[in-house]
């Protein structure tokens, strides 16, 4: 396995606006980045056979997750020449509505930024065992399936 | 070969158990277990991680590897 060091990027519950605020903030003395970009997850309260979705309860096998990301992180930062990259991601019970990701990466220039960004989502999206359970208003509830885009 | 197979997402919900023994000794053996022991599942895509790692093919299985059965991610 690799040598880097492996990064927790499991946070119980949603993910507040303030935690995302405050990590924003952690960058203004690293003056060499001259871009960030942010993709932010949120639960949708999708409709289906007109139950609503009331919330998704998140669970991983952790482990595996978090070695994976090690190879997906070291791999983009490389790749793009990123100052750095932040990963967050929700388990447990998450509430339409509310933040279930958060990744953060920032470059010297916008254009890695934003393409870094967008690569990790896919990926994290494809390689994570992570598994979403959509729980309806009634606590019936159906597994999540990941769209395409 | 008993090994100890550990089970996610929908696997776990409709097994009821987060993990089970089986007796097996190559990952397509595991498979071939897991859906005697489990019929009504046999028909669920799952993948098989051997040491965090998945396995495309079938793979002999050693003793102490980590074994888990996974259904299709849905993170993010």
């Amino acid at each position: 396995m690799m040598n880097q060091k492996i990064k927790n990027i499991f946070v119980k519950g949603a993910i507040s606006p303030a935690f995302i605020g405050e990590k924003i903030a952690a960058h203004q003395s690293k003056t060499d980045i001259g871009g960030h970009s942010i993709f932010l997850g949120q639960v949708r309260a999708d409709a289906v056979e007109n139950k609503q979705v009331v919330a998704v309860d998140y669970t991983s096998y952790e482990v595996m997750a978090l070695e994976q990301m090690v190879g997906i992180r070291e791999m983009i930062i490389e790749k793009y020449s990123l100052n750095c990259m932040h990963v967050y991601h929700s388990l447990g019970r998450i509430r339409s509505g509310e933040i279930c990701l958060f990744v953060f990466t920032s470059a010297p220039h916008r254009k890695a930024a934003i393409e870094a960004c967008s690569e990790t989502v896919e990926r994290l999206k494809a390689e994570l065992p992570i598994w979403g359970k959509e729980i309806f208003e009634d606590d019936s509830f159906q597994w999540k399936i990941n769209q395409p885009a | 070969m008993a090994v100890k197979i550990q089970l996610y997402g929908k696997l776990k919900q409709v097994t009821g158990v987060s993990e089970l023994i089986l007796d097996a000794e190559d990952t397509d053996g595991l498979l071939k277990e897991f859906a005697a022991r489990f019929p009504l599942i046999e028909n669920l895509p799952c993948l098989i991680a051997l040491d965090r790692t998945i396995v495309q093919t079938n793979t002999p299985i050693k003793a102490g590897q980590e074994l888990a059965l996974l259904p299709p991610y849905s993170g993010g």
